[in-house]
This record gives structure tokens, C-alpha cells and sequence, in this order.
């Protein structure tokens, strides 16, 4: 066994140990010659909370900044140190799924309506940015290859607002070099 | 080793993550060989929810910014004098629903034209993982106004399609530094030689007068055409004098293979610094 093929072994069988669900190393083969590719990193974009704006009051705008406990929060994981593109794309308006067809409801994101941060869930110590441009991160060093997101928001409900549950779709686009 | 121990890690110790809202990737460069013309992808939901993903195709490569930080130039139609390989790189199955802590194996499969020339084509795969749920606090009903939002994730990755003999290099000019307080700045100028990407790492020290080294890191770097990147890190204060940095760039990466990298000759660069 060369040594190359002795650490795919290796890592196959930490792989299995570790995540026992997902295999972590993989392999192809060509004429004459072996060929393995290994699978050292991976990268796992998670939601971790929802922007949650609960229940809103006709009339009154609700904010929901992104150092608040019902922000939405997001961490990326993967290579330490390296750099990531992090941009949200938002709705303008959210629709009612369950009250009048077509009644709408505007929800508004402001240039420090989100955050980021490395290695720590710490919203509050978070780098503010505008979740609509293109904004460049970086994952933490080891042993925490984290970088942590945070997204507010404000809603705007008419003062004659139908009831109902309104509803849009929030685009993380996660871009790794 | 290192990184699959950090990434089982990074798994385990995740905090509380919700349903139908994330997807892992594994693994995060794909490289094909002309010879064999297909890889695959791992995914893995890690939440408690199905989630619905969708796999494509887009060409783009990094850049640096004006002000020295790395972006992703995206480029929806590229035309010919483009290494593209996003028209003939197709993903098997393109939609799937992945049921809570299931992985699902995605074929990348290359048909290039017939005439293809010899080099290294790129591509980068999207892959979108959407929640089937919409998330609201309390129980929706129709006497108060609710809100809900859906989240979609989007993960770009980079694919190397590479036919024949592929290589790679890159030049090092304008190699420019200074102290800030507790950080150090670094900039350059790269640019690629070769037909393939740089893929590698910037390796950096900070030595004393003495020659002892006070400071040190290193970053993955990618480069793809030209780069320009300003970089800070973060240094401990240093007394005033005269220091030397001294840069090199290698073909290593923790996260890569060496299989994968297209080899050179370390690049060293160094440079004389004042601390005032």
C-alpha cells in the first residue's frame, strides 16, 4: 500500500467514527494508474434561528435588529481562515398565504441590518453590513472555522392590515474560494 | 486529518440547528479528470426537517475588489476566450429531497465538446437547499397578522475540469506592508502563469532584527487570472525597529489533497519594515 492510499485508509476510517452517516472520503479510478481523491473539508452553511418578527399589530412598524434574540442566525463552516462571500437576497414585500388573495405587507432591510462575526456566536461584538451587497468574510482559525451571521428586519403593516400569515422567501448565497 | 477531526467536530458541537435549513457539502473543490470525465458530491442534511436542494451550474472565478479584498466574479453567459466548463458539466440528480440526517450522492458527469484543447476549464456548482416549512412563532391563525419567512442557502463551490498536461505558476510583484497598532497589512500583486489555477497557500513572518520571528501565519489563496488582495491580521504590538517580512507562496493546502494541486516552486518574497 503506498502511503497515499494508506491515508485515504486513515481518513476513511475517521470518517466512519466520526460520521458514521456521511462518508467523508471518496475515490475514482483511471486506466493505469490510481487515482484517489480525498475528502479533507467540507462546508455547512446552517440556519440556526429564523428572523422570527412573531406577532405584528396593524399600524405598527415591528424592527427586529440583528443583536436581537429573535434575529435570524446563520453559521458557515469550513476551511480555517478562508474567505467566503456572504449576500442575502430579500424581499421587498411579504404576501398573505391565508387571508385575502394578493394582499401584501412591506418588509424593509437597512444597510446594518446584519452581521458577522468569526469563531463566536457574539452577535453583539458582529461587524455590521448591509445584507444586500456582496460582503467578504472569513472563517475563524482553528479550532472554531465559524463565521456567524445575523439578520434583521423591519415589517411595516398598514393600519388596516389584513390578518393573516405573510410569508417570503430569504436567499443566503454563500460563496467559497 | 487535522480538518476532518475540526470538521467532525464542527458537526458535533454545532449549536441548535434548526430543521430544513442548511446543507453540508462535501467536498468543497471538485476536481475532474479529462480522462475519467465525472466526480461526485456528497451532501448531508444536518437538520430535523426535509430540505429540498437543486444543483447548477455558473461560471466565475475570484477577484480582488479596489480595495483588496477577495470577491467572486460572476459571469452569466462567458463567452469563448473564457475556461469555461459550465455549459457541459451536468449534475445527477439535479433536484432531490433530503430527508433529516440522510445523505444523498450527486454524479457530476463532463461532456465536453469532442475538440476540447488540452487545459483546465472551471465551472462553480450552486447547490440550493431550501426549507419546506414556513417558521412562525405561535399558531397561525387568521385573527392577527403573522409573519413568516422561508430561508433558502445557496453554496458555491469551485469544479476544475483539467485535460492533458496542466500547469501553474505565478509572479509576485508590488509585495507592500505596515503595522497598524495590532495588526499587520499586507498587499501584492499576482498573477498567474501556466493554464491552471493557483491553488495554495500565502505563508507569511515577521522577523526581528535578530532574525527571531514575531509574528507568522498563513491564508488559502486561489488565483485564478490576476490578484491583488490586501490582507490584515491581527499582531500582537511589537516594540519600534526595523523587522523583515518574509512571504512565501507553496503549493499546500490543509483542505486539499496534494493529488488535487497543481505543484511549483515556492514563491519567497521578503521586505524590510519600520516600526515607528
Amino acid at each position: 500500500m503506498s502511503q497515499g492510499a494508506g491515508w485515504v485508509v486513515a481518513c476513511m476510517c475517521v470518517g466512519a467514527v466520526a460520521l458514521p452517516s456521511l462518508a467523508v472520503a471518496q475515490g475514482s479510478s483511471a486506466i493505469g494508474t490510481a487515482r484517489a481523491t480525498v475528502v479533507t473539508a467540507n462546508i455547512v452553511v446552517n440556519g440556526l434561528a429564523d428572523l422570527d418578527f412573531g406577532t405584528v399589530l396593524g399600524g405598527v412598524a415591528t424592527t427586529v435588529l440583528p443583536t436581537d434574540a429573535n434575529a435570524g442566525s446563520f453559521l458557515v463552516t469550513g476551511n480555517p481562515n478562508a474567505f467566503i462571500t456572504m449576500t442575502f437576497t430579500l424581499p421587498t414585500v411579504l404576501t398573505n398565504t391565508t387571508g385575502p388573495p394578493g394582499t401584501t405587507m412591506p418588509i424593509s432591510f437597512g444597510p446594518t441590518s446584519a452581521r458577522w462575526l468569526r469563531q463566536l456566536n457574539d452577535p453583539a461584538s458582529g461587524n455590521p453590513f448591509d445584507p444586500s451587497v456582496v460582503t467578504v468574510g472569513r472563517l475563524g482559525p482553528p479550532p472554531r472555522p465559524f463565521t456567524y451571521l445575523w439578520l434583521g428586519g423591519t415589517v411595516t403593516p398598514s393600519p388596516a392590515q389584513a390578518n393573516g400569515l405573510y410569508t417570503g422567501n430569504v436567499v443566503l448565497t454563500v460563496v467559497y474560494f | 486529518m487535522r480538518n476532518l477531526l475540526i470538521f467532525a467536530v464542527a458537526i458535533v458541537g454545532l449549536p441548535r440547528v434548526l430543521g430544513a435549513q442548511g446543507v453540508l457539502v462535501a467536498p468543497h473543490a471538485i476536481y475532474i479528470d479529462h480522462r475519467v470525465r465525472s466526480e461526485a458530491i456528497q451532501l448531508y442534511n444536518p437538520g430535523d426537517e426535509p430540505v429540498e436542494i437543486s444543483v447548477s451550474t455558473t461560471f466565475g472565478y475570484p477577484v480582488t475588489d479596489t480595495t483588496g479584498r477577495p470577491t467572486l466574479r460572476m459571469i452569466d453567459s462567458p463567452d469563448s476566450t473564457y475556461p469555461s466548463a459550465s455549459e457541459w458539466i451536468q449534475a445527477f440528480p439535479r433536484r432531490v429531497t433530503l430527508p433529516p440526517r440522510r445523505r444523498q450522492t450527486i454524479r457530476l458527469l463532463a461532456r465536453p465538446p469532442a475538440d476540447l484543447p488540452d487545459g483546465e476549464y472551471w465551472t462553480r456548482i450552486i447547490v440550493a437547499a431550501k426549507g419546506g416549512r414556513v417558521p412562525v412563532s405561535g399558531v397561525a391563525a387568521n385573527d392577527r397578522i403573522q409573519v413568516g419567512l422561508t430561508l433558502e442557502v445557496r453554496t458555491v463551490i469551485a469544479l476544475s475540469y483539467r485535460k492533458g498536461n496542466v500547469t501553474t505558476g505565478l509572479s509576485v510583484s508590488d509585495l507592500h506592508a505596515q503595522v497598524l497598532d495590532d495588526s499587520l497589512e499586507i498587499g501584492m500583486n499576482l498573477e498567474r502563469q501556466g493554464e491552471g489555477a493557483f491553488i495554495g497557500t500565502l505563508k507569511w513572518r515577521l522577523q526581528d532584527a535578530e532574525g527571531q520571528t514575531r509574528a507568522e501565519s498563513d491564508m488559502p489563496l486561489a488565483v485564478y487570472y490576476t490578484l491583488e488582495p490586501r490582507l490584515r491580521w491581527p499582531i500582537d504590538r511589537l516594540p519600534a525597529g526595523r523587522y523583515q517580512l518574509v512571504t512565501e507562496l507553496v503549493s499546500e493546502r490543509d483542505d486539499l489533497s496534494s493529488d488535487v494541486l497543481l505543484p511549483i516552486d515556492p514563491v519567497r518574497t521578503s521586505i524590510d519594515l519600520v516600526v515607528p
